[in-house]
């Protein structure tokens, strides 16, 4: 028997207009032919935008209009709360308007007094029952008819949007009440903006546009419908597909699956941070463009000079590929996004690329999104999906990263009481490399899978796309970076492996290509990298030979002759690598990381071996031969504290001739690592020591150090010496084998054979008086050579502040980075100057130190020089600037004196 | 519009009747709550009324109906209910409205306990009035049973007139500012200060048109001149009454679905 019934009701109201003094009527249809009706004990929801008709509605239930055309029928009384503040007789207090209002509705007198004293608790308004109602505030006066209208008792119970002007405690304890009166029977109506509010209290809600009834149905499909079709209407685009609706809505992806929404009505959006602020992808203002199956938004907000651009495309097999672009103004700080994918908490289960787990019940102490606290946070697919009996209703869903621009880091969360849902994150962190010259960047391309038949499987085939493996070893092929891992240790990490080149003044790393995948075999791998616009192809061949091996062939295909300066493979390995070493070395990496920069450990290892070693024994040796005849070399750092990370770094510098390319494919990088648990590389604690006074030169290898008083005044490579061929340097302390002939106290020989050049030097190292050395260096050519530079060197550590020769005095500025080869020369003289020399400047406890040349080279010069910021030393140099050829035999190469003043 | 409308309005009405009780008594407390002679004013106004008629038409104007003042009172009391709840029920929609915000509470409690509230005002007036005729003369007593009867049709009578003046004045809000006139208008048309007689008889058709007249002059018959009125007086309220009723319900309810809106 329906309670309420509305048959082909029509409401309009007559309003008169009032134009420059004249007056128009006009009719307005507020309800259009409203048909529906109720059982005893339901409750119902209206929503619907504003002026649709819904008080309208409310007020013809409750007896305060009478509909034009149609009937209404109502059974039963009626009360409820529908105008602020009506009904209560301005002057009288609240307790008194109590009074007048039960007696109004028709309370019998007997129970007046008791039902007042349940309203006055009920309304918690405390002293000022007894004040007049016109000094009441908003919250006060909904308090109390809301007190007043559920303790009526009535059969129909009607609430209109007013309760919003109540504060959480109170609504919450509306709810609660209303849910006490449907328990007991009776019907309510409510009028409500709030989706969660009408999903917590309606099985059944009526949406109404314009004065018709558009919907009405169960909640969660009106609700859909509703978030479909409200906003403005430029920023709103839906595509449908068979099952499955995608609606974008100003700021916001609304997913719906046969019909029912599975994103609850924030949707997926994105939020960032700019200045302490966060700002969401629903304030901004957006502007929708709709192609077949596709659509581009845009959305821009204007206090921040930025735009957002989403590229959404929604393919047959449920397939919604996403693409966000930032644009900004130049010179801004990128900020980091959050992509939010907000789902329905009916999923119970969720998944990254390696684990999974089950989300817990959200309850109501829950006031903060929780975080599922992924291990590995760098996955490229998260996922939930839904347990067996809600399986239909909610299909199984992927959130995958396809582009990795930028650093994506994944989360996985449970939201709060308020708005339960599970939520699905990725966070992208713009790299310190990010190119501050352009104006649009992708910060974001993911892809977005519905209905995943079997999960486990999907994502090992997505995966198994981008791997090779063979037993213990497996190579991961990420969107133009490459990840080694052995026995599931990762023997790379932070940017993993991946290689540039230098065109048009810009670097062009490996990951900004679009990648193509050719898997081969389970061994093989070629990958076709593209820059469309500048007709530059990397193309990386990845071989798995055995279980311990496997090679990398980067070769670059120019469609055009095109300049290209330079090119870099770089390989980031783990912390746990504590040793380097190549054929004539072994060292250790430092512990500590710098804050901002890479810490440039051996300028030139062109041997054709490098190896990196973890003395526990828990990672295997790796090494890493690369080919002479394309003229790499390596250099050896330790990373910066973002990455802590040690850093191989492949380079193939050409020599002026070869810069251009010529179109075709060229050869660029030929690598390959081999991996042994076994092999065991000692560093040698050999080293050859003077001494002389309380200064100490240690010998080793190629490099000498001083040290005064127990501390090294010397920096890096300390005393050593260089030549340049071909672009490329050759230092003693790292291009070549030392041994030492020769050692007493007092005095070193030591003979060092280059292993890429046909050339040795024999260095001699004599204590002289009062704390000076004597430093002598003999050049021999076994076969004829043109070098284009000669050094001597001995690198100062940069407490050094002040330079002076005979006539001339200085002060070191900072370490520039711009510098080429030969650094900052801050002085330069010729040989019959003689004398350069450092001290600390004012007070402290640097000795000066000079250096004066015996022996007189007519074409060199003295230098002091300031190095670079890897280096970051002050250079004491005697120098050959000028290409100079050799024939075989021995030439004098360098003798002096260094003087270390004791105090 | 059906007959069951009209009934379950009626209903509804009597359902709420113990609301109508309060109403009207709140208002008769409210009108003379901090006065110094309170509910003797009731009394003491249609007096008051009777001796300024009194000087005028008996004084002045030297008319020769005997016993004059008593001959007035007798009308006038009875158009003092009258004249009362019609301006002040008029424009009491409007006035109350905020009445109406209360769920299914019928528009015509408004007037109606207006009405109801007079009704009390009248009925101590007559407490104290009636002795003042019975001892000019006794022998009124025979006729005292007619009393409440004509009581209950004049309420009756001007519950109807108001609904229907209430509803009117809601979609011409003139109304109320006409009332006053229109009032002062009624009075002169009707028989309080004069016999029937006076009129010449071919305007008597006048007194056909004005409903209130048979009221009045039953009122005179029974109080002053002690006679059981004419059959024609007799079938003159009793139809007048029930029919303004009914004009007044059916207006009411007709035009709900205007009147909700305008107020």
């Amino acid at each position: 028997m329906a309670i309420i019934n509305f048959k082909d009701v029509w409401e309009k109201y007559r309003i008169k207009f009032i134009l420059e003094g004249k007056a128009s009527w006009e009719d307005f249809w507020a309800l259009q032919g409203i048909n529906f009706s109720m059982e005893k004990g339901q409750i119902l929801g209206i929503i619907g935008e504003n002026g649709s008709g819904k008080s309208t509605i409310l007020r013809l239930i409750a007896g305060m209009l009478k509909p034009d055309r149609g009937q209404v029928e109502v059974l039963g009384s009626v009360s409820g709360l529908l105008e602020l503040g009506a009904g209560f007789q301005a002057e009288l207090t609240g307790r008194e308007n109590i009074f007048l209002q039960c007696e109004l509705f028709g309370l019998p007198q007997d129970q007046l007094k008791e039902k007042a004293q349940q309203i006055i608790d009920f309304s918690e308004i405390g002293k000022f029952i007894d004040a007049p109602v016109k000094c009441y505030s908003q919250g006060m006066f909904v308090r109390l008819a809301f007190a007043i209208a559920v303790h009526m008792d009535s059969d129909i119970f009607l609430v209109d949007d007013t309760l919003a002007v109540g504060d959480e405690y109170f609504q919450r304890k509306c709810i609660k009440e209303i849910f006490k009166i449907k328990q007991k029977g009776k019907t309510v109506v409510i009028v409500t903006h709030d989706m969660a509010m009408l999903q917590k209290l309606c099985a059944r809600t009526i949406f109404l546009k314009k004065g018709m009834l558009v919907k009405d149905e169960e909640t969660s499909r009106v609700v859909s419908f509703y978030s479909q079709t409200v906003g403005s209407p430029k920023g709103i685009a839906i595509i449908e597909k068979k099952q499955f609706n995608l609606v974008f809505n100003n700021g916001r992806l609304l997913l719906n699956w046969q019909g029912r929404l599975i994103t609850p009505s924030s949707g997926v959006f994105t939020t960032f941070g700019v200045s302490d602020v966060w700002y969401n992808s629903f304030q901004a203002d957006w502007d929708v463009q709709e192609l077949p199956g596709k659509l581009i938004a845009t959305g821009r907000f204007y206090h921040l000079a930025m735009a957002q651009v989403w590229r959404i495309e929604v393919g047959d097999n449920y397939e919604i590929k996403w693409d966000i672009e930032l644009e900004m103004e130049k010179d801004t700080h990128l900020p980091e996004v959050y992509i939010n994918v907000m789902l329905s908490d009916g999923y119970k289960k969720w998944f990254a690329d390696t684990e999974q787990g089950e989300f817990p019940a959200i309850k109501e102490e829950n006031k903060y999104w929780k975080s599922m606290a992924l291990k590995n946070s760098a996955s490229s697919c998260i996922g939930v999906y839904a347990q067996d009996h809600l399986a239909d209703k909610l299909p199984a869903l992927l959130f995958e990263q396809a582009r990795l621009r930028y650093h994506c880091q994944a989360d996985v969360l449970n939201s709060d009481y308020i708005t339960p849902a599970r939520i699905l994150q990725y966070k992208t962190i713009p790299s310190a490399n990010a190119d501050n010259q352009a104006s649009r960047f992708i910060c974001f391309s993911g892809k977005i899978t519905l209905d995943v038949l079997d999960i486990d499987d999907y994502v090992y085939k997505a995966q198994k796309e981008f791997i090779i493996s063979k037993e213990r070893l497996k190579l991961v092929f990420d969107n133009g970076r490459l990840a080694v891992f052995f026995d599931n240790n990762p023997l790379t990490k932070a940017d993993h492996m991946y290689s540039a080149f230098f065109i048009k003044q810009r670097w062009f790393t490996s990951d900004s290509a679009f990648w193509d995948l050719e898997r081969e075999t389970d061994n093989r791998m070629v990958c076709r990298g593209s820059w469309r616009n500048l007709g530059v192809c990397l193309i990386w061949s990845i071989n798995i030979s055995d279980e311990h091996s496997f090679t990398w062939d980067i070769d670059l295909e120019v469609e055009q002759e095109t300049a290209i300066e330079q090119q870099r493979l770089r390989c980031f390995f783990a912390e746990g690598f504590k040793l380097f070493f190549s054929e004539s070395i072994c060292e250790r990496f430092s512990d500590v990381f710098n804050d901002t920069d890479v810490d440039l450990l051996k300028r030139c290892i062109s041997s054709g071996q490098v190896g990196l070693q973890d003395p526990s024994g828990r990672l295997p040796t790796i090494t890493l031969s690369f080919s002479k005849e394309l003229g790499n070399f390596i250099k050896v750092f330790n990373s910066d504290y973002y990455s802590k990370a040690r850093l191989l770094h492949l380079e193939k510098v050409e020599p002026e001739i070869n810069i251009i390319f010529s179109p075709g494919r060229h050869k660029c990088f030929k690598a390959s690592f081999s991996l042994d648990n076994n092999k065991i590389v000692e560093p040698e604690s050999s080293c050859a020591i003077v001494e002389n006074e309380d200064v100490r030169f240690v010998f080793h290898k190629g490099s000498g150090r001083f040290y005064k008083e127990a501390s090294e005044i010397t920096k890096n490579m300390a005393l050593y010496t260089s030549m340049r061929l071909c672009g490329r340097w050759y230092d003693s302390a790292s291009s070549a084998r030392w041994k030492v002939v020769y050692r007493d106290g007092q005095k070193i020989r030591a003979i060092g054979k280059w292993l890429d050049l046909p050339l040795y030097q024999q260095w001699e190292i004599t204590a002289k008086d009062r704390g000076s050395f004597e430093w002598k260096v003999n050049l021999g050519v076994e076969k004829e050579i043109e070098l284009d530079r000669l050094q001597a060197n001995i690198m100062f550590s940069e407490r050094f502040s002040q330079w002076k020769t005979a006539k001339d005095e200085g002060c070191f500025p900072e370490f520039r980075d711009d510098i080429d080869d030969d650094w900052d020369c801050l002085w330069s003289g010729t040989v019959y100057d003689r004398v350069i020399g450092l001290k600390e400047g004012p007070a402290h406890k640097l000795p000066e130190v000079s250096l004066s040349l015996q022996e007189l080279n007519p074409k060199w010069l003295l230098k002091i020089i300031n190095s670079d910021r890897y280096h970051r030393g002050r250079i004491l140099q005697c120098a050959s600037s000028l290409k100079t050829g050799f024939l075989p035999g021995e030439y004098s190469y360098f003798s002096g004196i260094l003087t270390i003043q004791s105090k | 519009m059906s007959l069951a409308l009209i009934v379950a309005r009626i209903n509804k009405i009597y359902y709420l009747r113990g609301t109508l009780w309060n109403m009207a008594l709140k208002q008769l407390k409210a009108k003379y709550a901090g006065s110094l002679l309170g509910i003797f004013w009731v009394a003491v106004n249609p007096l008051l009324m009777m001796l300024a008629i009194t000087f005028v038409f008996a004084v002045v104007f030297k008319t020769e109906i005997k016993n004059f003042p008593l001959f007035a009172l007798s009308g006038i009391l009875p158009w003092m209910f009258f004249s009362g709840v019609l301006s002040e029920s008029t424009p009491s929609l409007l006035a109350q409205r905020s009445l109406l915000h209360q769920f299914s509470l019928p528009k015509e409690i408004i007037p109606l306990s207006i009405a109801l509230s007079y009704l009390m005002n009248f009925l101590i007036s007559w407490v104290i009035v009636y002795p003042i005729f019975l001892f000019e003369k006794p022998s009124i007593i025979a006729l005292f049973f007619l009393l409440p009867l004509i009581l209950v049709l004049t309420f009756i009578f001007t519950s109807g007139v108001s609904l229907l003046f209430s509803v009117i004045n809601v979609i011409f809000r003139d109304l109320e500012h006409l009332m006053g006139t229109l009032l002062m208008f009624w009075f002169w048309v009707t028989p309080i200060f004069y016999p029937v007689e006076m009129i010449p008889l071919n305007f008597r058709w006048v007194l056909n048109l004005n409903p209130l007249a048979v009221f009045i002059l039953f009122y005179r018959e029974i109080i002053f001149y002690c006679r059981v009125p004419e059959s024609a007086t007799f079938l003159g309220v009793f139809f007048w009454a029930f029919f303004s009723l009914t004009i007044g319900i059916l207006v009411s309810l007709w035009f709900e679905s205007i009147t909700l809106k305008r107020i």
